[in-house]
Order: structure tokens, then sequence, then C-alpha cells
């Protein structure tokens, strides 16, 4: 089975990535790795390089137009790896409540400086 | 995963609590000694846990997985605050070299 959501967190651990996975999901026309390499930095090569392993991940993909390639964020792309986090995060919310309602039947000890 | 809780109870009684692995599901058994086994049941699922570091009434971690969940590490740190115990709670996944070299591709 393919780990989706190590992919995505992974794809998205980079700022870089993150940048520009961010200005795809800004422009629904999608975008060239040229056009993205002008906003950045970074070469263009590295560009396609970074655009690979977001499309690995699930989280954009590459669609030929006429001579260009361009590239789309996937919709619900992030959505395995923000309901992984949101059931974790309740997980632990559910967790400590009971944590502190135990605690909280214990009365405290008399005495201790 | 990171997160502080203030209880109003002594260490001796938070780490009591903390050690009985019941709050961290409906129901669970763990042998706190460090490579202790246990289990916690939440709903229809189970985690199965391994004890690391035990250090009476400061410190315990262990690495738990379930048959739906990747394996990772908690860590739980007992201080006492002058209104009783903080404690600090942290999760970690174990597969962060996979995602390293992954990154690193």
């Amino acid at each position: 089975m393919k780990d989706t959501i190590s992919d995505v967190f992974a794809a998205l651990a980079d700022t870089t990535r993150r940048g520009i996975y961010e200005q795809l999901l800004d422009n629904t026309n999608g975008k060239t790795a040229t056009a993205l390499a002008g906003d950045a930095t970074v070469s263009r090569q590295a560009i396609v390089k970074h655009l690979q392993v977001l499309a690995r991940s699930g989280l954009v993909v590459a669609r030929r137009e006429g001579r260009e390639v361009r590239y789309f964020v996937t919709p619900n792309g992030t959505s395995g790896a923000s309901s992984w986090l949101l059931k974790r995060a309740e997980a632990w919310e559910r967790r400590i409540a009971k944590l502190e309602d135990q605690s909280r039947a214990t009365p405290r000890r008399r005495g201790i400086p | 995963m990171y997160r502080e809780v203030d209880v109003p109870c002594d260490v001796e009684a938070a780490w009591q609590h903390v050690i009985d692995p019941s709050w961290l599901g409906d129901d669970g058994e763990l042998d706190v000694v460090p490579g202790g086994e246990g289990w916690v049941s939440e709903g229809d699922e189970t985690k199965y846990l391994v004890v690391e570091e035990v250090d009476d009434e400061r410190h315990l971690s262990f690495r738990w997985a379930s048959f739906v969940d990747a394996p990772s590490r908690v860590e739980i740190d007992l201080e006492p605050t002058l209104e009783g115990t903080r404690i600090a709670i942290s999760e970690s996944p174990l597969e962060a070299r996979a995602m390293a070299s992954l990154v690193a591709r």
C-alpha cells in the first residue's frame, strides 16, 4: 500500500515546495515550471524536481496543453493528511480530558510545601 | 503533537494516573517496566504498546501502533508545580527516516 500521508507531509516539509504548492493553489488555471521559476530564486530545473515530488505525493498533477506542461493542484490532495492530523488531535483531546477527570478525583495531598 | 496539562494532584498521584493506561482509550493494561508490553482499546481499534523508559514520577515513554495506525513514540513528563503537577505529552511518528529519504530524493 502506498503511504500517501507520509508522502504528503514529506512533500510539504520543504519551504520551497510549500511555496510552489501555495502558488498553484492560487492559480486555478495552473502554472508551467517556467512561470513558477520566473517568480522564484531557484532554477527551472530545481522547480521541475520539486514539482515531481509534489506530483508523486498526489498533491499536484501535470497536464500537457499544446506545447507546454501545466501543473495544477489536485482537489482534496491534502484531505488524507488533514483528516489524519484531525483524528490524532481529537484522540489526544479525549485522552487528556480523561486524565484530567481522573486527577481531579484524587484529593491533593496536604502538608506538602 | 505536544500538549501540556496542569492537574490538581501531586506528582505521586498524577504518576499513578499516567501509568494506568485506561486514560489512553476505553480500557487497557500496561506492564510499566522498560520493555514491558501492554494494550489500549479505543472503539474497535486496539493499540499495542512497548514501554521504553520509566523514571518513576518523572518520565514515561513508550512506542505504540495498531493495525491501522503507523507506529509512534509517546513521551510523558511530569513536573511538580505550586498547584499540582504539569504533565507534558508528546507523540512523534517513528518513520522519520523513511520521510527524510523521500525528501532527499
